[in-house]
């Protein structure tokens, strides 16, 4: 049956009504209309749906939302107000994205990268950068993420 | 460039919205029209603000900003104030074949011209609307981002407060084009017009669409193709809390619920019945063995009608009884899927006699026509919109999921999104068909071919492109083709019949460089004598990648090419080899195009690099493989993509021909990488991989 869950998303608390189980990817893009993480394959290999946890890149198609408690979600619509974070910033100076779909995983999985190392070496860009890009945006990417950690 | 002359009524048109300039263009004809008109490319309107119509859609590909260049360099307009509208699906905006699509690398290509034309006769229109108002020759006023000038003294016009005027005047005949020194915007790396919306989550793909009272949905097809659903009690899915309706196709059951979770929890508690289908007990070996065995035996539909297939047979013949050796060799590909981030998926609503479908498609007007057909109204009773798209690779040229959508809609009566699960997307793909061939050459004393000859056998029917004819001179040359087809659904795959036969043909030609003793570049250099083109980009691409140096130690590099369509492309791999069963590394591509004129240099390095690790992901590991008929891939655990830790760096080095056609370059990236790579492979190991992908799936670690 569902449930009441309270959510902290992107800095508001919001309250949902969900089965248990249902991943956090769709009450955060059906519930509440955040539709910014994506659905790319719904085991958690592509990334896709990636949102942050605490501040920790999660990927949230196989996260129940029953499992969310008290965890700060962050959504791309949260990253920043305008779209002026500085990954946003480097995404659009490198124009990474082609046809876009898998930025917002992206862009949320660099931001963890960047608060835990701050200026990441090309070696720790491939091992936390483990997303599926299918247009081939990889190189550009790891260009933008060192543009962010050089304008930190 | 005609133009139609000022007629009565065009011109009481004109006086009706005299507020905007509002330009058609119809078959080769720039005429004034008024907005709302189904012929309304370009309209500058009063507040100064330009709308372009466009076919093409934005799949990542970055034809609607490369579009809205061209129009706004002859027009002189401000960036700024540049707008792109996909355009209504009517006559005057389908294509040369009749239809409203995005495909083939077609969209600059096609509209170079005549969006051109379009953009120069609207600033002739605005510098003479200007002109009059000062009572100047139009000679004394110029045209500069979106303002007329007056060029002696200080007054100036904006393009707002002058289309009204402009509109009373006839297009002229020739509207003079700007010199290509003069071009601002064409030519110029212009930041995408999409991207802000794709780095903060604001851009609508089609699986985003939200509609009020909106279901969702999703579907399971036949796992065997052709197969028909038997049976299936919907009670299973209908206890799932959340699931309203169970719908039976003929070819799959839909699940629709308040939300996708319960839709997919629903489905998962089915167990449809499906009848067999033409593919049960057909294996990958089964379709490979007959490939082989057609492929081997020859004799298929040859690349020529039948006079002048004989007469080519004859020639083919008789110099390949000169030869001093004969080689022969046999190459294969396997089924590839599209695989894009974006599973299928479309929304559809019916209501009113009505059939209102957002969907993420390549092809508007085959969509508009399949669902009419599938639920019997006219096609006007159909209307598209189009979302952004989450990877297209030719997918979406195919209808079977806004059909499917249409389907399900008419029998909740709501609007309903149906989204496909990544499973779903795999195993049910239009894919790049299987092929097999074997090419034959006849050898002169200098190891150049006297005779070339191809028999492919492929799953697709006659697929010529890249192989009859091959880039290269090669002489008395004779290709046939046996098509031969057990019922799998194959489709457009970014490059099309270049993709299996660049495999082919510069696997081939690598060979023979190694039978002749030569060096691959220097050997395809002979065999492309006359062509100067082909030749500067190769020797570009060579000297970009330091070919005539040794590679760095334990590295090896690997050449190949192609021409898809007017635009060539090279491409130099540098790997280092794998172990034995894993893949090699990709350290770099060198690559190198040629598509006239880049509009947009910096988009077209987007295309190649999104174009070689397509190919690369392709060449390592992917593999689409049937089992008693049914797809065994389904996840990206199976069907493994190239991710940052493997991604090569790629080098673009962009070539203008500037006295060339202007062509398409999402597409001829995508070819050469399979060979480059097999042949850098050879080049390190001795052993040439003619079979693709390099190392299987099921133990490949990407």
């Amino acid at each position: 049956m569902s449930q009441t869950f309270q959510l902290n998303v992107n800095g508001a608390t919001r309250t949902v009504s969900a089965e248990p189980q249902t991943p956090l990817l769709w009450v955060l893009r059906e519930n509440l209309k955040l539709t910014g993480p994506k659905f790319g394959c719904g085991v958690a290999m592509c990334g896709a749906c990636t949102v942050l946890l605490d501040g920790q890149a999660r990927t949230s198609c196989t996260l129940p939302v029953s499992a969310v408690l008290a965890a700060k979600v962050t959504t791309i619509e949260g990253l920043s107000p305008d779209g002026s974070h500085r990954l946003q910033r480097a995404w659009l100076a490198e124009q990474v994205p082609q046809c876009g779909y898998c930025q917002s995983g992206m862009i949320l999985k660099a931001a963890a990268l960047l608060e835990a190392k701050p200026r990441p070496t090309d070696g720790d860009i491939d091992e936390a950068m483990t997303n599926i890009c299918r247009c081939g945006t990889y190189g550009r990417i790891r260009a933008a993420i060192h543009r962010a950690a050089a304008a930190s | 460039m005609n133009v139609e002359l000022v007629t009565r009524r065009s011109l009481l048109v004109g006086s009706a919205t005299a507020a905007a300039l509002v330009l058609a263009w119809r078959g080769g004809v720039i005429a004034l029209t008024r907005k709302g008109d189904i012929h309304d490319w370009l309209a500058i309107e009063p507040t100064g603000e330009v709308i372009l119509k466009v076919t093409s859609v934005e799949m990542g590909q970055g034809a609607q900003t490369g579009l809205a260049q061209i129009i706004a360099d002859e027009l002189e307009a401000d960036w700024s104030r540049i707008r792109v509208e996909m355009a209504p699906i009517g006559a005057p905006f389908l294509g040369p074949d009749g239809d409203y699509s995005t495909g083939g690398s077609e969209s600059i290509k096609t509209n170079f011209e005549r969006f051109r034309g379009l953009g120069a006769a609207g600033r002739d229109m605005l510098v003479r609307a200007a002109a009059a108002r000062w009572g100047l020759a139009p000679t004394a006023c110029r045209a500069q981002n979106g303002r007329v000038i007056e060029a002696a003294g200080g007054r100036s016009l904006d393009y707002g407060a002058l289309a009204g005027a402009a509109a009373q005047l006839a297009p002229s005949a020739s509207p003079q084009l700007k010199p290509r020194s003069a071009w601002r915007y064409i030519g110029q790396p212009i930041p995408r017009l999409d991207l802000p919306t794709k780095v903060n989550g604001k851009a609508v793909y089609g699986i985003d669409v939200d509609q009020p009272g909106m279901l969702v949905a999703t579907i399971a097809q036949s796992p065997r193709f052709g197969g028909k659903l038997t049976s299936v009690d919907p009670a299973t899915a209908l206890a799932v809390p959340g699931v309203r309706r169970v719908v039976k196709l003929e070819t799959a059951v839909v699940v629709v619920a308040d939300g996708y979770w319960a839709a997919k929890t629903g489905l998962e508690a089915l167990q449809p019945v499906w009848s067999p289908g033409p593919l049960a007990g057909v294996s990958s070996a089964d379709i490979s063995a007959k490939l082989h065995a057609l492929a081997t035996a020859g004799g298929g539909k040859p690349h020529l009608e039948e006079g002048a297939a004989a007469a080519a047979l004859a020639i083919h013949q008789a110099a390949m009884a000169k030869g001093v050796r004969r080689f022969a060799q046999t190459y294969e590909v396997p089924l590839l899927a599209h695989a894009t981030m974006e599973p299928m998926n479309a929304t559809a609503l019916v209501a009113g006699g009505k059939v209102t479908l957002w969907v993420p498609t390549q092809a508007q007007s085959d969509l508009r026509h399949d669902v009419a057909k599938a639920l019997g109204v006219g096609e006007d009773k159909v209307e598209i919109h189009t979302t952004q798209i989450g990877g297209g690779f030719g997918r979406r040229l195919n209808t079977d999921y806004g059909v499917f959508a249409a389907q399900t809609a008419r029998e909740v009566g709501v609007p309903v999104k149906l989204i496909w699960s990544r499973a779903e997307d795999t195993q049910h793909d239009f894919y790049r068909p299987a092929a097999v061939a074997k090419l034959e050459a006849a050898l002169g004393a200098d190891g150049l071919p006297l005779a070339f000859r191809a028999d492919i056998a492929c799953l697709d029917n006659e697929p010529f492109g890249g192989i009859s004819p091959t880039p290269y001179k090669l002489p008395a040359a004779y290709v046939t083709c046996t098509t031969w087809n057990p019922g799998v659904p194959i489709g457009a795959w970014r490059s099309v019949d270049w993709t299996q036969n660049t495999f082919f043909v510069e696997s081939f030609v690598d060979e023979l460089a190694v039978l002749a003793g030569q060096d691959p570049v220097a050997y395809r250099e002979r065999l492309l004598v006359g062509n100067e083109r082909l030749l500067r980009l190769l020797r570009a691409a060579a000297e970009r990648a330091q070919w005539g140096k040794p590679a760095p130690a334990g590295r090896f590099r690997g050449v190949a090419l192609c021409e898809r369509d007017g635009t060539p492309c090279v491409e130099i791999v540098e790997l280092t080899p794998g172990a034995a069963g894993a893949s090699p590394r990709v350290h770099k591509v060198t690559a190198a195009i040629d598509c006239g004129t880049a509009v947009n240099p910096d988009q077209v390095r987007a295309q190649v690099e999104g174009g070689v690790t397509l190919a690369l992901s392709a060449t390592l590991a992917q593999e689409i493989t049937l089992r008693d008929g049914k797809v065994e891939q389904a996840w990206f655990d199976t069907y493994p993509m190239v991710r940052m830790a493997a991604a090569p760096q790629i080098d673009t080095v962009i070539l203008d021909t500037p006295e060339a056609k202007v062509t398409g370059v999402g597409e001829p990236p995508v070819p050469p990488l399979p060979p480059a790579l097999a042949n850098a492979l050879a080049a390190a190991t001795g052993k040439r991989v003619r079979k693709l992908p390099i190392v299987s799936a099921k133990v490949a670690a990407v």
